[in-house]
């Protein structure tokens, strides 16, 4: 199968950029009419998505773009916006059920207790929204750009209050850099995944591991929602690549995470402020806590690594294995937990010799492989901070992933909640855990900085800092599928 | 060493008993899939040799995917099943079964053909045995007993430890031993490995290497016509892999993530052919083999995460049941399968009907990830009862518990490998 140079004029901009230079962000959580249906989806054929072309050529030519309009869709709103059941079914389960489908994928999320859905401000199921407009503009524009949206969205739907407004991207509340470590999507087609340079830890990924219908880093084109060829519309599809009697709905769309983390920014400085005993030691736990510096820069005492393939930001040069003990970023810091950095082969690969030992299982220390690859598990993210110093602060988080499930729910469950993650016991991550016990007896509140000198430094009952307060499953259409969704 | 043993009960259920007996396993489990402990039915707390135990009834959803192939039939009946990880031998573990759980089995396999009132239950149970073509187990040796005590050990030396002053490693060390000593810590030493044991695992170890030496030749002037014959097998088994509906997930993920660990258990029938009969037995003796004297420290290839596992043939080697206890969830599962082991998964697993386009035994199947994951939810049968004998606790808790109470009675007292031990607290 080919890889495929991407089709940057169907793909909507989000998965370029995070519009980082317009400093306004508003998320319109919409609900269609019913009755309303056709007139929504008119309003979805005029709707004037920015696409990557676009913002790109814009970017060369200099030119300012001021308003920007994304769009999203849930499993419900594309029910609700009429599209067949025979094109509905062939949409990934993940994305169907919803992230608040049942008890057992909210047990997996580490939505639980104050986090639980039945709390949400949206996002419960039953309840969902139909759309997500993600505005971008100007601060001094966003209102009016909202104002105009909601305007044109007229009696065909429904906009959810209050609206979701952001700030500038950036740095997140609790004071930390934020953002800095993405991936680099393979946007010429020129990757060829799983050769020896992925023994060790690449940044550089398949476009199929954000975008839905291309190769992933299997070297596959994953589950994505596709057409019969014959059905009304299917004709303004892309073919699928890999059957020809189909329409691929999914090509350059992608999945869409959304989740709405309130901060408790005080309770976080009181906590470190108290552990740390002084401003210095307060500063070093909470640099433990997320794992980087304030200011973004890595951990001081980590290795530089030079040979990391499409590293998009030169400072985020490093991986843990020079740290093998801890010592330097605790194995629970938060952005050891969300990426690790791992390659294909512990270590690194040493030859066939040793790559054969190693796959079976001859050769290693008792640390290796308790962490899976990472290539598998990235996330793009354009999330944006919210509120206000001294008022309800957080992070509206987005994240683009072409499997909900390897993706999103895996560094969720797997690394973040995972209170056995790298072999620790009875610790989730240390920033976003609920809490609560992982089954009866067994806490997760605790969070261990290995020190060279000797025992580990324990922390036990760790507050709460972040609380989850909303959240959905977003399809984030190409623009041809789009007007297919809008029946254009 | 006190050795690991598995065996499976299973017998065919009689005609119109699955609703009685689906309330009855329903009724020994606490939350869906997490057996209670002290249920009237089998109450595993009272069995100290009992790793994992699991009850389910194994009822194939993948039986019409035969019509794919002509003329392909036999009978395949709906049996309930009961199978148990142990310490020490099956046998003597049935009988402690049928002694302290005599009236329980009785009422559970009383929903089988065969088994009433009359019936003698013990001879029942021993000839209703299926043992596994191939057993795995994370770490052979390790006891139940072995495996709580050192938790124990665990809890003990860190609560002590985070109640002590800063001091030197050796004296940190000797304050410990002194605090384990006081509050009186079991800690049950290890069984011997009796002489005739130790020399039947050497004949064993080195039989099976020389069974394969003396086969290999005859493989080697077999290759060409082996080699076509399988690969048109491989090329005539369809791929069967539709995409996994929210439904399927939501009964099945309704049985995982009860405990840090969960049950996985799947389905199928095998190619009709007796070359890929016979190539699934010799695979799995091979493989069996390699559980038995190589993969016994630890991790299964590059595997860290699984308890146990055992393939095991039903209805004369035409249909398989595989089942494990893994740690973490089932997706985190998949990719150890997928990135680690899918050589492995395609050898034993190679010759099931639906499995997804294998080439040469080893290449294709499980790599292909998104094909690979649709095919093994569509076999996967939800266990309702399932029982683990120590709550809460990873493969890699087991392992850094082990390490701690060899740590505790070493006499390695050099600063360095002190603090390497504190750590791990």
């Amino acid at each position: 199968m080919p890889t495929a140079i991407l089709e940057r004029d169907d793909i909507q901009a989000l998965v370029r950029s995070g519009f980082g230079k317009l400093e306004g962000s508003r998320l319109l959580l919409v609900r269609v009419r019913p009755g309303r249906e056709e007139q929504a989806r008119e309003w979805l054929a005029r709707a004037e998505v920015l696409s990557v072309a676009e913002f790109d050529d814009a970017r060369i030519a200099r030119r300012r773009i001021n308003r920007i309009l994304q769009i999203a869709i849930t499993a419900p709103g594309l029910a609700a916006l009429q599209v067949p059941d025979a094109v509905m079914k062939t949409f990934p389960a993940d994305f169907l059920a919803g992230i608040a489908s049942d008890e057992r994928r909210s047990h997996r999320l580490g939505d639980v207790g104050d986090n639980s859905p039945s709390r949400w401000k949206y996002g419960r199921k039953g309840d969902e929204p139909h759309l997500l407009l993600m505005l971008y503009a100007d601060c001094a524009d966003i209102d009016a750009f909202a104002e105009a949206t909601v305007e044109g969205l007229g009696q065909s739907c429904e906009v959810l209050q209050p609206q979701l407004d952001c700030g500038q991207p950036g740095i997140e509340p609790f004071g930390f850099k934020d953002g800095i470590s993405q991936p680099l999507l393979d946007w010429d087609g020129k990757r060829t995944p799983g050769g020896t340079a992925d023994q060790i830890y690449t940044n550089y990924i398949s476009a199929g591991e954000v975008l839905l219908g291309y190769q992933d880093e299997y070297h596959l084109v994953g589950d994505r929602p596709l057409v019969a060829a014959g059905l009304p519309g299917a004709k303004g599809l892309p073919p699928s690549i890999d059957d020809p009697d189909l329409r691929d709905l999914g090509r350059n769309g992608s999945f869409l995470v959304l989740r709405t983390l309130r901060q408790d920014v005080q309770g976080f400085e009181e906590w470190t402020m108290r552990m740390g005993g002084d401003e210095e030691g307060a500063l070093k736990l909470a640099e433990a806590v997320i794992g980087r510096q304030k200011n973004g820069l890595p951990l001081e005492g980590l290795r530089r690594v030079d040979n990391i393939t499409g590293l998009a930001d030169p400072e985020d040069n490093f991986t843990y294995d020079s740290d093998p003990e801890g010592h330097v970023c605790p194995f629970g810091g938060h952005i050891r937990r969300a990426n690790p950095r791992t390659g294909d082969i512990p270590g690194g690969g040493r030859g066939l010799l040793h790559y054969l030992l190693v796959t079976l299982g001859l050769w290693g220390t008792v640390k290796d492989d308790v962490i899976a690859p990472t290539r598998f598990h990235r996330l793009l993210r354009r999330g944006r901070p919210y509120g206000r110093k001294g008022g309800e602060e957080g992070l509206h988080f987005i994240a683009l992933n072409s499997n909900l499930t390897r993706h999103f729910e895996f560094i969720q469950n797997a690394w973040l909640m995972n209170p056995n993650f790298a072999g620790l016991s009875l610790e989730a991550d240390p920033l976003t855990g609920h809490r609560l016990p992982s089954q009866p007896g067994f806490a997760t509140d605790n969070f261990t900085r290995p020190r060279a000198e000797g025992p580990c430094t324990r922390y036990t009952g760790i507050p709460r800092f972040v609380t989850v307060e909303g959240g959905g499953y977003f399809f984030l259409p190409g623009i041809r599928a789009l007007k297919y969704i809008a029946r254009a | 060493m006190t050795p690991q043993h598995d065996f499976m009960i299973a017998a065919p259920l009689r005609a119109g008993a699955r609703p009685s007996i689906d309330e009855l396993l329903g009724s020994m489990a606490v939350e869906p899939g997490l057996a209670d402990p002290d249920n009237p039915v089998i109450p595993f707390s009272r069995f100290s040799k009992i790793h994992f135990a699991r009850v389910l009834v194994l009822d194939d959803p993948t039986l019409p995917d035969r019509v794919h192939f002509p003329n392909f039939y036999f009978p395949s009946p709906v049996r309930l099943a009961l199978l148990v990880v142990c310490d020490g031998s099956a046998e003597d573990q049935i009988e402690e079964l049928a002694e302290l759980a005599g009236e329980g089995l009785r009422r559970l396999f009383g929903h089988c053909e065969g088994l009433d009132e009359t019936t003698d239950l013990r001879r029942w149970l021993h000839s209703n045995r299926i043992d596994s073509a191939t057993f795995y187990m994370n770490w052979r040796g390790r006891t139940v007993v072995q495996s709580r005590e050192e938790q124990v050990l665990h809890d003990v030396l860190r609560e002590e430890l985070s109640a002590l002053p800063a001091a030197s490693p050796r004296e940190t060390k000797r304050a410990l031993r002194e605090a384990v000593a006081r509050r009186g810590v079991k800690l049950t030493p290890r069984d011997p490995t009796p002489p005739w044991r130790w020399l039947a695992n050497l004949v064993d170890l080195i039989v099976v290497p020389i069974v394969i030496l003396l086969m290999t030749p005859l493989l080697i002037v077999l290759a060409p016509i082996l080699a076509i014959k399988l690969r048109r097998l491989e090329r005539e088994n369809p791929m069967i892999a539709p995409i996994r509906t929210p439904e399927l997930m939501e009964r099945l993920s309704l049985y995982e993530d009860r405990d840090l660990t969960s049950p996985f258990g799947a389905i199928g029938s095998v190619q009709p052919s007796l070359f890929r009969r016979l190539q699934a037995t010799y695979i799995l003796w091979l493989v069996d083999w390699a559980a038995r004297h190589i993969t016994t420290r630890g991790k299964l290839s590059r595997v860290r995460t699984i308890h146990c596992a055992r393939w095991i043939f039903l209805d004369n080697k035409r249909r398989m049941y595989f089942a494990s206890e893994y740690d973490g969830s089932h997706e985190a599962y998949m990719d150890d399968f997928v990135n680690k082991v899918a050589f492995g998964l395609n050898l034993t697993f190679g010759p099931a009907i639906g499995i997804p386009k294998i080439r040469w035994l080893l290449w294709g199947g499980a790599n292909r990830e998104r094909d690979w994951k649709n095919f093994l939810r569509r076999h996967e049968l939800p266990t309702p009862v399932w029982y683990k004998a120590y709550p809460g606790l990873t493969c890699q808790d087991l392992a850094r518990n082990e390490r701690i109470r060899k740590g505790l009675e070493s006499r390695r007292d050099d600063d360095r490998s002190i603090r390497r031990w504190l750590a791990e607290i």
